[in-house]
């Protein structure tokens, strides 16, 4: 990719710069083609994106850096007995070196240039440029074109085309079958009629206005994947027309090697584009013993094997978040034939969100009892997990005994992991065993069992319920565990089980009575614990509350609540000590008056009341509300 | 087991004939080797061989078989891979080696005994692995003087310390070699050969390089007059598709569209009409050597293209491009292309004739109908100009005119040509587009090849003035 006017630029600086750290610098160089010597052998058998080129990678720029902080672009010649910097042979020690060197030489490649800048993406990108020139060597892999491709800009090359003696332009090439024009020819044309040039320039300002950003949208939406979709879309029209014609066979096998190519390039986006094709061919031709019919399934086939399989895990490190959709549906295309290798590959693989997506996607193949059984029981606790993983998306009854099997295992992911299974099935199915799980060991899996509980239509969970809130069981379960409880209770709207909640404000605990009003707090509408908040606020207790209890019960005060509450509250407008102690509820009162008094210009009913506190209330109470004390 | 290269379809395949060449080199020398210059396998193999070069000679002056160190090329391509029951090309390279040979070129007229006694004294010496100068010295000296044919030495450390091109130079290499390309892929395709893509990426890429980097606005009208250039060597063909690449990437290049889609969508634009047969076309770029996206784009584009680029036509079907960004452009560039450029009344291309402003005008009139897309068109239009570098233009007074810089619109200045009386360049003269006119009558036609070499050589880099003029 670099600039022609830049080459002739480079060439004309190293003729000019004295190199004065030239030892140091032919060192450097050295280690940079030594080390590119030794990616070219690993190409061979690696994949640039396996884990063993990331440390390549970083010595490489490291190397690189030191060079370009002497100079701004660092070059090597490439002769037919070897390669040079600054006309001194790089002595390489390495059998390898000779085949390196013929990619060079087979691209007609002369200078090779890395320039200062260079990112270890691009040197990652070039490593793949030598891996399909070095490897692909019978086929049309041109390293000029290949860093082009990948849009390496800080790696560049002067080969044969650039170079050559200037020659003068002939006569001869510019002939045509066209007669050429006589100058009394021309200059006997008439030009067009001046008259014109006006209705002309009206012509151009019929334009039609541009928009370039539905444009660039549009330019967007139609880029490299909706070219080959169109060019396979044609392909198979093509062929399905012509199933025996000699040319077809070659289009399919190109089909059919673009497919396993991507794929093994960790392309899975096109790979898998090429193989839903291979898939509508095989669908649609009739003939079964026709080559194309049997190539496209020989292909299939080979996609579905454990090697391949063996093959696509390789390329799989560090695959791309965008190719993991693909890369899933791929897997779940072989597990229809290899569902337990994938299984088993997959749980090996490090990256989380690759391993859930295929997991995921691998659910769909998963019909045997029998197989489920068998990893249900792996001694290795992680492969339980996984696998029950994939359970969460394989709904199938048949698969529930194996399930509740381990709902108690000794591993307290896979007893998570299994209570997640078992929330997809029916919750009265497996009331007994959610009744176990409420009182188990795990925060989790106690909430997915008051979860599943809250959908429970026998009323016998009730009394599952009571048990949880029991005084004699409050030792088993935390505070959180009681406000998650009580949300999930309370957001499953079955007002059958609001009393429970509802009974815990009034908790000898005040911990708890404190968590329980939180939860009726964040409803919107808690009039079904009406009658205990009544209860509540009447009850000699309600004057011996603290600040916050008191503000969580009135804050109760909304919607259908507002009017029995105020009702509900009318005693304390005469409410007072004893002699000795005559303004012992001055606080209680103002608390109270304080939260009614701001909300009762937007509210008549509270307005209503404060008027009347006003009205019957006692000398304390008509202070506090006209604003004296 | 019938062998693909057998078949009658094959019978003119260059790329067999070049297989056969270097066997049959391998073989006669080989043969001469063993059992001296005169006994009868001699004279079997001396028809072969001049059979196989009389194929050459049909239509070329000399053939080469030449040895860089890495790769045996015949008639400039490189042989690649062998056939199965072929075991001669590690020979051949060991041949030419350990005779510190790079090359042999055969002449048309070339004799049978010139043939004879190359190989003689080319069979004199023992064949190893090192290369050796002397060893060349020697069949140098030996050889007599040949009429027909030339050999040349192989310089083990040889590195290219040929001059670099400035970018002017590179355009003009680039232009020539992907119009003498088109006719020799098209040959391939009818042989049912593959397309060798990488020649032409490069070519295309490295234009890209020059439009994109280039701070010189002469260098692109350099390339746009080079793009007006109705034929090259007799070819209206190749001088139309190496237009419609150079306008593809300047139209893309506009649309700021990214570099490797620019690729792409010139790639597409040189392979879109070098087969009339469609399905055959289609065919050719399906049938791959490599992974690539250039060709596939190029199939697709090959596979929806218009040949018919009359109004009625392109209104009726509208939708006749790809549908892609690359088909798109390639409809606004090859209608350029197309109608300014006459063609034969049985060509391939339907289309009316039109000057190269009228074409624009045209493009305009047929965006305001949907023909076009609007942008693409406009895109075209700001790199065209009312006037696209070399339209025939005239001014008031009658003088024709050649226009080499844009006219953006009515108003600035721009750049003619002058012609004189001989149709000889004259002056460069600065005018308003509204001191010139078109001239209808000049749609299709053609200046003589000198006006043309003189119009080029007033857009060439200074320095390459200066050295052609010290040659």
């Amino acid at each position: 990719m670099l600039y022609i006017g830049k080459k002739f630029e480079l060439t004309e600086y190293f003729r000019s710069v004295p190199i004065e750290q030239k030892a140091q610098l032919y060192r450097g160089i050295r280690s940079i083609m030594a080390m590119l010597v030794k990616v070219s052998k690993m190409t061979e058998i690696y994949s640039v994106r396996d884990k063993i080129f990331a440390e390549f990678t970083e010595t490489m720029k490291q190397n690189m850096d030191l060079i370009h902080n002497l100079l701004p672009f660092a070059t090597v010649t490439t002769k037919k007995v070897g390669f040079y910097y600054q006309e001194r042979k790089i002595k390489l020690f390495d059998e390898g070196e000779r085949k390196f060197r013929n990619i060079f030489l087979s691209n007609e490649i002369r200078e090779l240039y890395f320039v200062k800048g260079i990112t270890p993406e691009e040197i990652v990108n070039f490593f793949a440029v030598i891996q399909e020139t070095l490897n692909y060597t019978l086929l049309d892999y041109d390293f000029n074109t290949r860093l082009w491709d990948y849009g390496i800009t800080h790696v560049g090359t002067i080969s044969d085309p650039d170079m050559g003696d200037p020659e003068p332009w002939q006569e001869s090439w510019f002939k045509s079958d066209v007669k050429p024009v006589t100058a009394a020819e021309l200059f006997s044309m008439k030009p067009q009629n001046i008259n014109e040039l006006s209705t002309i320039s009206n012509e151009y300002s019929m334009m039609p206005a541009v928009d370039m950003d539905k444009f660039n949208k549009w330019a967007e939406s139609c880029g490299k994947d909706v070219v080959v979709g169109k060019y396979l879309d044609k392909a198979v029209k093509v062929v399905l027309a012509y199933p025996d014609r000699e040319s077809n066979k070659n289009i399919v096998g190109k089909i059919c090697e673009y497919a396993i190519k991507n794929i093994q390039n960790g392309d899975f986006i096109s790979g898998f584009v090429y193989i839903n094709n291979l898939i509508l061919l095989e669908k649609n031709i009739t003939d079964k013993k026709n080559i194309i019919y049997q190539k496209v399934k020989e292909v299939l086939d080979r996609v579905k094997s454990e090697d391949f399989l063996n093959t696509v895990f390789e390329v799989a490190y560090g695959i791309e978040h965008s190719q993991i959709e693909s890369f899933s549906k791929l897997l779940n295309l072989i597990s229809e034939e290899q569902f337990e290798t994938a299984f088993t590959k997959l749980c090996e693989l490090d990256n989380k969100d690759v391993r859930l997506a295929c997991l995921e996607g691998l659910a769909k193949n998963l019909k045997d009892k029998e197989v489920v059984q068998r990893f249900i029981e792996n001694p290795d606790w992680h492969v339980v997990r996984n696998f029950l993983y994939i359970l969460r998306f394989a709904y199938n009854p048949e698969f529930l005994p194996q399930v509740r099997e381990v709902m108690n295992h000794a591993v307290k992911q896979i007893r998570i992991e299994a209570a997640k299974v078992l929330s997809i099935y029916d919750a009265d199915e497996n009331l007994e065993y959610w009744e176990r799980a409420v009182f188990c060991p795990d925060e989790e899996v106690r909430i997915l069992a008051v979860e599943n509980l809250v959908k429970v239509r026998d009323m016998k969970v009730k009394s599952i319920f009571n048990e949880i809130f029991k005084p004699a069981n409050r030792s088993k379960f935390n505070l959180t565990d009681y406000e998650r409880y009580m949300d999930r209770i309370l957001a499953s709207g079955r007002n059958e089980f609001f009393d429970l909640p509802g009974s815990m404000i009034f908790s000898e605990n005040r911990e708890l009575r404190i968590t329980a009003l939180k939860s009726l707090n964040k409803l919107s509408n808690p009039s079904m614990v009406l009658m205990q908040v009544k209860r509540r606020l009447k009850s000699p207790e309600f004057l011996t509350l603290d600040k916050e209890e008191i503000d969580l019960l009135l804050g109760l005060m909304k919607g259908e609540m507002i009017t029995p509450m105020l009702e509900n509250l009318e005693f304390i407008f005469n409410l007072h000590g004893n002699i000795f102690n005559k303004n012992k509820y001055l606080p209680l009162k103002k608390q109270v008056f304080g939260f009614i008094m701001p909300r009762a210009a937007k509210n008549i009913a509270m307005r209503n009341w404060i008027e009347k506190g006003k009205q019957t209330g006692d000398s304390e109470t008509r202070s506090i509300l006209e604003g004296r004390i | 087991m019938d062998e693909r290269r057998n078949r009658p379809e094959y019978d003119n395949s260059p790329k067999k004939w070049r297989y056969n060449f270097s066997k049959s080199l391998f073989t006669f020398w080989k043969n001469v080797k063993m059992y001296g210059d005169k006994n009868e396998r001699i004279t079997e193999e001396i028809t072969f061989f001049k059979q196989v070069l009389d194929f050459f000679f049909a239509e070329k002056d000399e053939l080469s078989i030449l040895f860089d160190g890495i790769d045996i090329k015949v008639d400039k391509v490189r042989i690649r891979g062998q056939r199965q029951d072929d075991k001669y090309f590690e020979d051949i390279y060991d041949l030419f080696l350990s005779l510190c040979m790079s090359g042999i070129t055969f002449k048309k007229g070339v004799r049978d005994d010139e043939i004879l006694t190359l190989l003689a004294v080319m069979g004199k010496y023992p064949v190893g692995r090192e290369p050796k100068i002397k060893a060349y010295e020697r069949v140098k000296a030996d050889l007599p003087p040949l009429d027909h044919i030339e050999i040349y030495p192989y310089d083990p450390e040889e590195s290219g310390n040929l001059p670099i091109y400035t970018p002017e130079q590179s355009v003009r290499q680039i232009y020539c070699s992907l119009c003498r390309d088109y006719g020799d892929i098209r040959k391939m395709v009818d042989a049912a050969e593959s397309i060798p893509l990488r020649m032409t990426e490069r070519r295309v890429q490295d234009l890209i390089s020059i439009v994109s980097n280039t701070k010189k606005i002469e260098t692109i009208e350099f390339i746009m007059f080079l793009a007006s250039n109705p034929s090259f060597k007799s070819s209206t063909e190749s001088a139309f598709t190496v237009s419609n690449v150079i306008w593809s990437i300047l139209v893309a290049k506009k649309l700021k569209i990214d570099m490797q889609s620019i690729k792409r969508i010139a790639v597409s634009s040189y392979f879109q009409y070098f087969s009339k047969d469609q399905e055959k076309g289609y065919s050719a770029l399906s049938r791959m050597d490599e992974f690539n996206y250039d060709r596939i784009e190029a199939a697709v584009n090959s596979a929806y293209r218009i040949n018919d680029f009359s109004e009625k036509a392109l209104l009726e079907d509208r939708s006749a491009s790809s549908g892609t960004l690359s088909g798109e452009i390639l409809k606004v560039v090859s209608y350029f292309s197309a109608v300014t450029r006459k063609w034969p009344d049985n060509s391939f291309y339907r289309c009316p004739l039109m000057t190269r402003p009228q074409a624009v005008r045209s493009i305009v009139n047929l965006c305001t109908k949907g023909v076009f897309n609007k942008e693409i068109a406009e895109a075209f239009f700001s790199m065209s100009g009312i006037y696209p570098i070399g339209s025939i233009v005239k001014l008031f007074d009658g003088t024709p005119a050649v226009v080499v810089k844009r006219f953006k619109n009515f108003f600035e200045k721009s750049e003619i040509l002058l012609l004189d009386k001989n149709l000889s360049v004259g002056e460069r003269k600065v005018v308003t587009a509204e001191n010139i006119l078109d001239v209808p009558d000049s749609a299709g036609i053609v200046l003589p090849e000198s006006t043309t070499v003189q119009i080029l050589n007033t857009f060439l880099d200074e320095r390459e003035i200066n050295n052609e003029k010290s040659e």
